[in-house]
């Protein structure tokens, strides 16, 4: 069944074309470590800007300035929600992960002492 | 003529996890190549690489002559590229008329879609208002097929067809196998179950712990496997 032709059939040909004119971005074989560092960077400033809202919050009465202060302390506080959420999800991720691939790898090992390796 | 799909020293997993080392493959225009191997051996995460839905960490993706790592796995289906997953890939929900209507996104209309569906599977026709999740196996797996046929590709990936099935529906389907072969499809297959493709492919490969051990024609593959899969030890 294989094609000893040397010119590519029509379908061939388009198919050529197709994927001459496919864009490749090149993706990341790993994005959960760029998830991970995001969500560490995303915990690490919004925890600054809630202790930065805080802090000039303290001692302040009502005014325009302690209210850009208290937007300030919860969006820190969102940001630091949001990093935290992604990296306990890339995380856990990872674990399951590698549990899941001991699992494979156990499955080898008993294969191969069936085998009688 | 160039190979329209070759793996080049691939690695590739999940995350950091490697689970193919270096995995060497290529499939001609117009052959059945047939990928056979135990479980674990990573013949899921091969076809998962060559359908762009994992972007290889290391090696090359070359798709008809061009290196296409990291593209998406939508622009590998549109420009022809057909995955067959391993469990169906169909919509259990609905029936099989509505699941042949989701097959038209390529561009095919329905009455096309479903010629060609119930002329290669005349089972579709009698069942086509039945939810698909109440079909046999054999059925579903008919129906999964039709996507491929419908999606007119160039080359198709096949996950574990026999999953599941009695023998006699495994012979019909890659029966079927081989009359799209026959039309110039180029098919990658990958089994478990060594027996029912050998018979329609025209090369195979061995793959052990994520990695093609050997690859030559069906006869010589078939001689060896037992022997592969069990490391010499065959009483």
């Amino acid at each position: 069944m294989s094609n000893a032709e040397t010119t590519p059939s029509a379908r061939l040909q388009e198919f050529q074309g197709e994927v001459d004119a496919m864009k490749v971005d090149g993706g990341k074989a790993n994005p959960e470590r760029s998830w991970l560092i995001l969500g560490s960077l995303l915990m690490i400033v919004g925890i600054v800007f809630s202790l930065i809202g805080w802090l000039n919050i303290q001692g302040s009465g009502k005014g325009a300035k302690t209210d850009d202060f208290l937007a300030m302390g919860t969006f820190g506080l969102v940001l630091a929600v949001v990093g935290a959420a992604l990296f306990i999800v890339m995380s856990l991720r990872r674990y399951f992960r590698y549990w899941l691939v001991r699992l494979i790898f156990e499955q080898r090992e008993a294969a191969d002492r069936i085998a009688g390796k | 003529m160039t190979p329209i799909l070759e793996l080049n020293n691939i690695r590739g997993g999940y995350g950091t996890i490697d689970v193919l080392h270096g995995v060497n493959l290529k499939v001609e225009a117009g052959q059945v190549h047939a990928l056979l191997g135990p479980n674990g051996a990573g013949k899921t995460t091969t076809l998962g690489i060559c359908s762009g839905q994992i972007v290889p960490s290391g090696g090359q993706l070359i798709i008809s002559g061009r290196e296409v790592n990291g593209v998406s796995s939508d622009s590998l289906a549109r420009a022809g590229v057909c995955l067959v997953p391993e469990g169906r890939g169909i919509f259990p929900n609905l029936t099989v008329t509505e699941n042949l209507r989701m097959f038209t996104h390529a561009g095919a209309s329905m009455s096309d879609v479903q010629d060609k569906a119930f002329n290669q599977f005349p089972r579709l026709k009698e069942r086509r208002k039945q939810v698909a999740g109440t079909m046999s196996g054999g059925e579903q797996q008919m129906l999964a097929m039709s996507r491929a046929l419908a999606v007119n590709p160039s080359l198709l990936l096949l996950d574990e067809l026999s999953m599941g099935l009695a023998p006699l529906i495994v012979e019909e389907l890659y029966e079927r196998v081989a009359e799209l072969a026959a039309d110039g499809i180029s098919i990658l297959v990958v089994e478990q179950f060594a027996q029912a493709v050998l018979g329609v492919s025209t090369v195979a490969s061995i793959m052990l712990h994520g990695r093609i051990t050997r690859t030559g024609p069906p006869a010589e593959i078939a001689e060896e496997l037992t022997e592969a899969y069990l490391g010499g030890t065959t009483h």
